[in-house]
């Protein structure tokens, strides 16, 4: 179905091959899974696929990518597109449309199906895909799972005869993996060719039925799951385990706040958070009088997509304000005003967060920024981290004089994360820091978190990523958080 | 972490939401007719009313934050120029200050922002495509066009991200950093939005070239625009208005800094 004839690819304005020599066959109702470290080609493999290398994004395409027999550079986009479905590991990136209903229907709008056969579709999709109770929302009140469900079904209401999927899951709970997992073996089933590109591996055990390696833009291993089993290559090539323990059951529960008990002799270190309430206008109380309390160490922040995970890293650094609680810091009330002076948080969207000229210059105004904040205090300026040590910390050395925006989306992970390191806060809340990142980077990001714990940091970490979990968080706290006074075996429970 | 002005339950019918149960197609036309008499009326008094008369419609969709912020950012752009032009005219009497002057480029561009902000805020995409249509636009027209639309809201959540990590970074935000380092604030506040624009407009295009939007074929909406006496009803209450401040201009004359 899609086929790679000695494939070389070059992009515009690089003397560079993103591919080199790729000879690949996914046949009708198999599922191939490519991995690699994060630059090794992966991205364009899939461009290749689904036409939008060269169609798109230009360049030198050497060898033939075939779709069901046809020569890809000579047919449209738009031929390619009823061919090969693709889907973006970020489904919002290909919404035209802002609500559900319309994106499901956009498509067939445009291939003038009549008005009567595109309702039928969107009905169709919907029900299949369980979407039906959301069909007339705004694509931006969905769940990550749910945009996956609509981005997936928009695509097979087309009926494309192959799928091509980039890091499906970094943005996914380990249930909506699961059930991504279940979905591909169903659509493998039904005959359709499908190309993941992913670097989690662990959920694609049982459905893929070759796996492909790559290294500096070739093939350097095929074959099936088992071939991941190698140690040596999985290190060689950064590819993360293939074997993943769900540990947030098993992860202890951080410490309710009137359990807290300060060491002998010694003041209380962490964040205490004493009667938190919060509901968003309009809507139930999302926190009732909760009470937690986070050690220094790095915590896990688990829950189910809607419990408000984002809105507690909000409350904890003060972007949202809350209907009532009190925040202590190694024992002192913080007023919520005052809080994002000891809490640093990154989110998600990296681009937002680089302003200078250089990585270098990045990191030297967050230093800056961070000295100014200290000022006064009894320690900051001693223990900072400084410009070199973040650069080494995070395998950024080699691009101290690249502008930031110039990165890829891996390393702007990094960058901002080390800009927050800069600060050297006493939390640190970071909301999702793996997606997307190869096994190597993943554990630089473990060991990196752990060090700044291990200068006294609580560091709460909202991730779905069970290997990062089980590499470096010492306790989970879940939400929905209990009310006071049933924190103790309840909170235990959930 | 994403959110966005339009984040609101749009149902079918609907046509986004609250106070505005108005056809896209009536709600273009104010759009354009108010492009084009702001530009052709110069007089403050004709300004006046359509400011008057816009203000009211954007009100009626009742998204006053997003008015705010954008009426925030309109205001300092008007400061800073008043201020520019107050310190010319000290420097150079030949050019004397004039509110009236320089009042009316600031309410041309207010004029705009009222009518442009309902469009964007309110209408499904779908339907402005569907509207674009009817009016047999080209299609290297009408794609652009509905992608400017449908980039607002993006472009929003975008500044307001931007300001949100600057504050997380702690840096201070304020008029009085703004003139103490014009320079860096700008840096700080337009070199990710420049680069998210450049993302976002990548990723719409890429989009729509995997939904084939190049092939500018039959198009078939599965959901009709409905219009209705309340569409009929705007469009004589904008004619009137452009009458009106037309009226005035002949009768007051330009005075926008010889922009007649």
């Amino acid at each position: 179905m899609i086929r790679f004839e000695n494939v070389t690819y070059t992009y515009p304005f690089s003397d560079r091959c993103a591919v080199k020599d790729i000879n690949l066959h996914v046949r009708p109702g198999e599922l191939v899974l490519v991995s690699g470290r994060s630059g090794c080609g992966k991205s364009t493999l899939m461009r290749l696929a689904d036409g939008l290398c060269p169609g798109y994004f230009r360049g030198t395409l050497k060898g033939r990518v075939l779709i069901d027999g046809r020569d890809t550079s000579s047919m449209p986009l738009r031929d390619i597109s009823r061919m090969v479905g693709t889907l973006f590991q970020d489904p919002e990136q290909q919404f035209f449309a802002l609500g559900v209903e319309d994106e499901l229907a956009f498509v067939h709008e445009w291939r003038g199906r009549p008005a009567e056969e595109t309702r039928e579709r969107v009905r169709r999709a919907a029900a299949s895909f369980g979407l039906s109770p959301v069909l007339h929302h705004s694509i931006h009140e969905l769940s990550e799972g749910q945009k996956q469900k609509v981005g997936l079904a928009s695509i097979l209401s087309q009926e494309p005869r192959a799928l091509v999927l980039d890091e499906p899951t970094a943005n996914l709970d380990p249930e909506s993996t699961a059930e991504l997992a279940c979905r591909l073996r169903a659509l493998k089933e039904s005959g359709m060719a499908v190309l993941v590109v992913d670097h989690r591996l662990y959920w694609l055990e049982g459905v893929a039925d070759r796996v492909i390696v790559m290294k500096k833009g070739e093939i350097c291993a095929m074959g099936n799951f088992a071939l991941l089993e190698d140690e040596g290559l999985r290190a060689g090539c950064g590819l993360r385990d293939c074997h993943v323990e769900d540990v947030r059951r098993s992860l202890p529960e951080a410490l309710p706040a009137g359990e807290n008990a300060p060491e002998p002799g010694g003041k209380e270190r962490g964040l205490r958070v004493e009667g938190l309430s919060f509901a968003y206008k309009g809507r139930e109380n999302l926190f009732d009088h909760a009470c937690f309390f986070l050690r220094p160490g790095v915590t896990a922040l688990i829950g189910e997509n809607g419990t408000g995970k984002t809105t507690l890293a909000r409350l904890l650094t003060g972007l949202n304000r809350a209907g009532a609680g009190k925040f202590f810091i190694d024992g002192k009330e913080t007023a919520p005003g005052e809080l994002l002076r000891r809490v640093g948080i990154v989110l998600q969207n990296a681009d937002h967060q680089l302003h200078m000229k250089t990585v270098t210059q990045e990191l030297e105004v967050c230093l800056e920024l961070a000295r100014r904040l200290h000022a006064g205090k009894d320690s900051g300026a001693e223990d900072a981290f400084s410009v070199a040590e973040l650069l080494d910390m995070f395998d950024l050395s080699a691009l101290a004089e690249r502008h930031p925006q110039s990165l890829s989306g891996g390393e702007k992970q990094r960058l901002v994360i080390a800009c927050a390191f800069a600060k050297k806060p006493d939390v640190l809340i970071l909301d999702e820091p793996t997606s997307g990142l190869d096994g190597g980077n993943m554990l630089r990001m473990a060991r990196a978190l752990e060090l700044l714990a291990g200068r006294g940091a609580c560091v709460l970490v909202i991730t779905h990523d069970l290997e990062l979990m089980k590499l470096s968080c010492m306790r989970a706290l879940r939400l929905p958080l209990p009310r006071a006074g049933k924190a103790g075996n309840e909170g235990e429970n959930v | 972490m994403q959110a966005s002005f339009i984040s609101r339950h749009e149902g079918p019918g609907e046509e986004a939401g609250r106070g505005t149960a108005l056809d896209v197609r009536s709600r273009m036309f104010v759009t354009l007719l108010s492009s084009a008499v702001t530009i052709a009326v110069s007089s403050f008094e004709g300004q006046m009313v359509l400011f008057a008369a816009s203000f009211l419609y954007a009100l009626s969709i009742r998204r006053f934050r997003a008015l705010l912020t954008a009426y925030a950012a309109l205001a300092v752009m008007a400061g800073m120029a008043a201020l520019f032009t107050f310190g010319i005219s000290s420097l150079m009497p030949s050019m004397p200050f004039s509110f009236k002057g320089l009042a009316v480029p600031f309410l041309r561009g207010a004029v705009m922002l009222n009518v442009v902000l309902p469009l964007a805020l309110t209408s499904r995409i779908q339907a402005l495509l569907t509207a674009l249509k009817s009016l047999r636009l080209p299609f290297c027209i009408y794609i652009p066009g509905a992608v400017m639309i449908r980039f607002i809201p993006t472009f929003m959540n975008d500044i307001r991200q931007v300001a949100e990590t600057l504050k997380i970074r702690g840096y201070r935000l304020g008029f009085g950093e703004m003139f103490r380092h014009p320079l860096m604030m700008l840096r700080l506040m337009f070199t990710p939005l420049l680069f998210r624009s450049l993302r976002t407009s990548e990723e719409l295009g890429i989009a729509a070239e995997l939904k084939g939007l190049e092939a500018g074929g039959r198009f078939v909406p599965f959901r009709g625009g409905a219009w209705t006496r309340r569409d009929t009803a705007l469009v004589l209450l904008s004619v009137a208005c452009a009458l009106l401040a037309l009226y005035c201009h002949a009768v007051w004359g330009g005075e926008s800094m010889g922009m007649r």
